[in-house]
């Protein structure tokens, strides 16, 4: 079955997977609630927060933008942890008494723990449920891990599902590429993920779209720059591709003997190259690119790198 | 004068004997930084590089009078070689180590808060006053002496527009590479103040990217207390949400950490903001020039 969601977008998602649940809406004594919270980090302050509200069930951003004094927030201290008092604050402030109350404080001090011993970037529960008989259940569950953290929890790493992945994005990182599939028509690889996000505005300001994200990292030698060439040129809407290397450890004659190296073996690149190597031996490495007799344009500022993805994408136009 | 760092500098390697350490204590050496020896935990006594090796931060500041620490340990040892230079008195940490767990940096930044030290990084390239100490990754060679300083939460970027204002004539006086993390020790606003302090600084180069909110942070000071020129630059602004680029801070989760809403606050607090990466040094100079 494909499931299509606001999240899916309009294709879809395959569905392989259905988890069947009890139901817990059932009556009882007393009126079901809704609640909503989530755990997360605030960068501003280096410390997590729990967000929670009594508006549960619905779209956060909305309660946010049109009611935020039903929204509160919980900062936990790293030095003693979330302590039992602010527990017992939030099952209050949720407007709750008797058992109910005692089974959110519970409740809240189970899912920080789990949060923090799972090594979480966020967790959101949404709703949080009161049942009829005043029991506190997670009805629905987003987990964000901490890739950083992931070393420390194999068990979890072994769950990563790949099919549910771009497939380029996959392969991309068995290559140790750090690569995210975009929309636009020219493909780039460079090293550092600061100057590849650079380098993507500088394809639209030159007027192109970017088509990827791609940080090569430290070593960009001819095995990486083949296997990024390969990533690149299965994207059938890629019209050029921009390399942008700074060397600095890394040596500009050394990626350009990569480029031409991984150039001649793959042998059928059907789109112009621009390579733009600054810094040590750059202008050895542009003698390299240009006496290669390639359809590789080379540039040394990434003006001229920018001029040139506007020169081949008029060409083709 | 300088920022931090300079070439009376007493520095030491955290991880000293690995290869990551060896290679680049080796480039910090060559550059001119007085790095007077390294710490690997149960290789205390040997000698590496000509310098002395020590068991523990504290000995190593004992023995050798060092005051600032650069640190190249893996992720999952990090946070706590970090702890251990603040706690042996180092007055400024730079950690390079990249991938360090956001839990482990949250007791960091707290612990140290404490303590009369500063952190830079982690994930960054580190920090350099040119002609005098490199504490870092950099290719130093870039790096000549003049007037500009720089603050970025990236490497290569940093490089890029480093070589753009010396090519542009003018030089650098110190540069500090903040980091890409979502928890950094010294956020963009403290490096600035610190470069804005520095006689010798004549103007300054922000350069931020996508997520979080400490470039308007930095703006809002800037607009209230800034006496020099202020060139910026948002890397991400063809990014998508929600995907992270790169940086573990690099994601745009709001509608308030986005490239175009950070280009919009520092323009209003009067910083010269260029849309395209390859104006940084020519935007630099035209501003200095304006000063006449």
């Amino acid at each position: 079955m494909q499931l299509i969601t606001a999240q899916t977008g309009p294709e879809g998602k395959l569905v392989s997977k259905v988890l069947v649940a009890q139901d817990v809406y059932y009556p009882g004594e007393s009126e079901t609630k809704e609640y909503y919270m989530s755990v997360l980090l605030d960068r501003a302050k280096g410390r997590n927060i729990i967000v929670y509200s009594t508006e549960g069930g619905m779209d956060i951003e909305h309660v946010a933008e049109h009611t935020p004094e039903l929204i509160y927030k919980e900062e936990i201290d790293p030095l003693i942890g979330l302590r039992p008092f602010q527990a017992s604050r939030i099952a209050y402030n949720l407007g709750l008494s008797g058992v109910a109350m005692k089974e959110m404080s519970k409740f809240v001090t189970a899912l920080y723990r789990a949060y923090e011993e799972t090594d979480s970037a966020m967790f959101e529960i949404n709703p949080v449920l009161k049942t009829s008989d005043n029991q506190i259940l997670a009805v629905d569950a987003k987990v964000n891990l901490d890739d950083n953290g992931l070393f420390r929890h194999k068990d979890y790493a072994a769950m990563r599902d790949e099919s549910e992945e771009d497939p380029m994005e996959v392969e991309a990182s068995k290559s140790n590429l750090n690569f995210v599939k975009l929309d636009g028509n020219v493909g780039c690889m460079v090293n550092g993920a600061g100057l590849a996000m650079a380098t993507m505005d500088i394809i639209k300001i030159a007027g192109g779209e970017p088509a990827n994200f791609l940080d090569v990292g430290g070593t960009a030698n001819a095995q990486t720059v083949k296997a990024a060439f390969n990533l690149i040129l299965q994207d059938p809407n890629v019209k050029a591709i921009l390399i942008n290397i700074f060397g600095g450890i890394v040596r500009c004659d050394r990626v350009a003997q990569g480029v031409i190296d991984a150039y001649q073996e793959l042998g059928n690149i059907r789109v112009p190259i621009i390579v733009r190597l600054q810094g040590t031996n750059a202008v050895e490495a542009k003698k390299l690119i240009d006496d290669s007799g390639l359809q590789v344009y080379s540039a040394i500022l990434l003006k001229e790198a920018a001029d040139l993805v506007t020169k081949v994408l008029e060409e083709q136009a | 004068m300088s920022v931090l760092v300079n070439k009376n500098s007493k520095v030491i390697v955290q991880g000293f004997t690995g290869n990551e350490g060896t290679y680049h204590a080796t480039q910090m050496i060559e550059y001119g930084t007085q790095v007077v020896g390294g710490v690997t935990p149960g290789k205390g006594g040997q000698t590496h590089l000509d310098r002395p090796v020590f068991n523990t931060v504290k000995e190593a500041v004992e023995k050798t009078g060092a005051d600032v620490s650069i640190i190249f340990v893996p992720p999952a040892f990090a946070g706590d070689a970090i702890l251990e230079a603040a706690e042996a008195g180092i007055k400024v940490i730079v950690c390079i180590t990249e991938g360090i767990p956001t839990k482990d940096m949250i007791l960091v930044k707290e612990y140290i808060s404490g303590k009369d030290c500063r952190l830079i990084g982690p994930n960054c390239p580190g920090i350099i006053t040119a002609d005098e100490a490199k504490i870092g990754i950099m290719p130093g060679f870039i790096f000549k002496k003049g007037s500009i300083g720089i603050v970025s939460k990236s490497g290569t970027l940093t490089y890029e527009a480093v070589d753009q204002v010396v090519k542009a004539g003018l030089g650098i006086t110190t540069a500090i590479g903040i980091g890409g993390d979502p928890i950094i020790g010294t956020p963009t606003v403290e490096a600035v103040k610190l470069l804005m302090e520095d006689p010798e600084t004549k103007g300054i180069v922000m350069i931020g990217e996508i997520g979080g909110g400490m470039e308007a942070e930095a703006a809002l000071w800037i607009k209230e207390n800034g006496t020099k020129p202020v060139v910026g630059f948002i890397a991400g602004q063809t990014a998508p949400a929600g995907r992270r680029m790169g940086h573990a801070g690099a994601i745009v989760g709001g509608a308030d950490d986005t490239a175009a809403a950070k280009m919009r606050i520092m323009t209003e607090c009067g910083i010269r903001v260029v849309e395209s990466p390859a104006e940084i040094g020519a935007a630099m100079a035209e501003e200095l020039a304006k000063l006449g």
